[in-house]
């Protein structure tokens, strides 16, 4: 019955003549666009490729600066890639650039992983031949690991083939070893890990508590003072106000520690006469491969992207002796 | 017979007989109307900038349905990032829940087979080569989206 009211919705879903005549407009603008693109697009790659190869020895840098921070300093006046300024006005200059970079390596420019806040979900698509076995397993490796079922359905298809849909919660650092275990227990067809960064918004979110907490400090106090009946009572309808968007942020910030330390995992699982294993033929190994180089050079250039917006003062500040030091080696040349 | 079309045929092609399709996918795959319609016109710019040699209507339909899907889908993973707390349960339920907007709420392989069998008559099959999935995968998202949708209205989504 619902089909028909969804055939009748969709049949009203039309694009707006406006919208088609920027389309229709489209035709006549369009063309030679496309080779320059790409070819600022191979430049700026290239460029970035090149940048990312030179700089590829300062995370590993900063990595030993944050590993300890006491050592730190002695270790970047006196590191030997420091030697190339080895006169008095570029030794200050390192100096004081310790103090001032320290914050901002240590902020922006660890490890992904210390103080991030990261959700990881994932997906994982399953074939099994011995269906009863393989729930029983999946369940005790979920207990194992420490996480738990929140939603399952069970359905037969035609063939009377059974398949299920859980939804599980893993704790996050044992994401990796429960995708592994199900991967040891039976045949897995896709997958995906989908990561989310929201230390952006965790930290606005506790700097408005934070705020707000100030203000009922403040609020608080107030009352204490005030003497007329209708201060108080301005008084304390901002503080009951102040006070509900104090318990939503909490709550806000609970549900993100929840989604941090807590993977959601949707696993699909279909019963099958015949499991195929697709790493098993070659092409399933070239796309696993393939796949799996994908993901670690996307990694490979988030963090790398990460290293060079964080360490753009530091970096700005090195080109820029860099320029002095060719300049002046310039001019002792020309005399 | 098999006649092949490419650049602005193509292009002039797919507005006449395609734009509505392309819309309506778009429209189920974001959350709003502009979006929705920026993404529209993304495919045909694409579609222009492509310059690809189509073997009929019906593979120059499927490419515009597997575009649109895959740019709404970057779409929306975009304003995810920039926006991650906006990202929770768009769709507010009311008491007449629209059955599109129900079909809208599903997870993306499933609102598109949804899409894809029940609007526009495709099989299985053919749904596995637009979306890049297995029949038997396309399958059990059908079943499941319709349990789902069982779930979320009365009277079921059946076949009859």
């Amino acid at each position: 019955m619902n089909k028909n009211d969804y055939i009748k919705e969709v049949d009203k879903i039309t694009p707006s003549d406006e919208l088609k005549n920027k389309i229709k407009g489209l035709e006549s603008v369009q063309k030679p666009k496309k080779k320059t693109t790409w070819k600022t697009i191979t430049a700026i790659a290239a460029c970035f490729l090149v940048v990312v190869l030179s700089l590829s020895s300062i995370p590993a840098f900063f990595g030993a600066n944050s590993a300890d921070k006491s050592e730190s300093q002695n270790l970047m006046v006196g590191d030997e890639g420091y030697d190339l300024f080895s006169d008095d006005a570029a030794d200050t200059i390192t100096d004081s650039s310790t103090s001032q970079s320290g914050s901002t390596s240590d902020g922006s420019m660890k490890s992904p992983s210390a103080d991030r806040k990261i959700i990881k979900n994932a997906e994982i698509y399953v074939d099994t031949k011995n269906y009863s076995t393989f729930i029983t397993a999946f369940n005790q490796k979920v207990n194992q690991l420490g996480g738990y079922i929140e939603y399952s359905t069970e359905n037969k298809n035609y063939s009377n083939l059974r398949n299920a849909t859980i939804t599980t919660r893993i704790p996050a650092e044992k994401l990796d070893s429960f995708i592994g275990e199900i991967e040891a227990i039976g045949s897995v067809t896709a997958k995906t890990v989908d990561s989310r960064d929201i230390t952006g918004s965790y930290i606005d979110t506790e700097s408005r508590l934070t705020a707000l907490e100030t203000e009922e400090q403040t609020l608080l106090d107030l009352l204490k003072k005030a003497g007329s009946l209708t201060d108080v009572i301005e008084l304390q309808s901002r503080l009951s106000q102040v006070r509900s968007e104090i318990e939503s942020m909490k709550k806000q910030l609970a549900q993100y520690d929840d989604q941090v330390s807590y993977s959601k995992v949707n696993v699909y699982i279909d019963e099958v006469e015949r499991e195929v294993k697709t790493e098993d033929t070659f092409f399933g190994k070239v796309k696993k491969t393939f796949m799996d180089s994908i993901y670690s050079l996307g990694n490979f250039f988030e963090e790398a992207a990460v290293n060079i917006l964080g360490g753009f003062p530091y970096i700005a500040l090195v080109a820029g002796v860099v320029v002095i030091v060719i300049l002046i080696v310039k001019k002792i040349k020309k005399r | 017979m098999t006649v092949f079309i490419k650049g602005k045929d193509a292009f002039s092609f797919a507005f006449k007989q395609y734009t509505d399709t392309v819309y309506k996918v778009a429209v189920h795959n974001s959350g709003n109307t502009s979006d929705a319609e920026d993404v529209t016109q993304e495919v045909f710019v694409k579609l222009l900038e492509s310059n690809k040699t189509f073997r009929d209507g019906e593979h120059l339909k499927a490419w515009l349905i597997r575009v649109t899907i895959n740019l709404c889908h970057d779409k929306r993973k975009k304003s995810d990032r920039e926006q991650p707390t906006e990202n929770v349960i768009p769709i507010e339920k009311t008491d007449n829940t629209d059955v599109l907007d129900a079909v809208k709420a599903l997870s993306e392989n499933y609102r598109n087979t949804i899409y894809l069998h029940y609007y526009e008559g495709y099989t299985a099959k053919e749904i596995g080569k637009i979306l890049d999935a297995k029949e038997s995968t396309v399958l059990s998202w059908l079943s499941r989206g319709r349990e789902a949708l069982r779930k979320e209205l009365n009277g079921g989504f059946d076949d009859e």
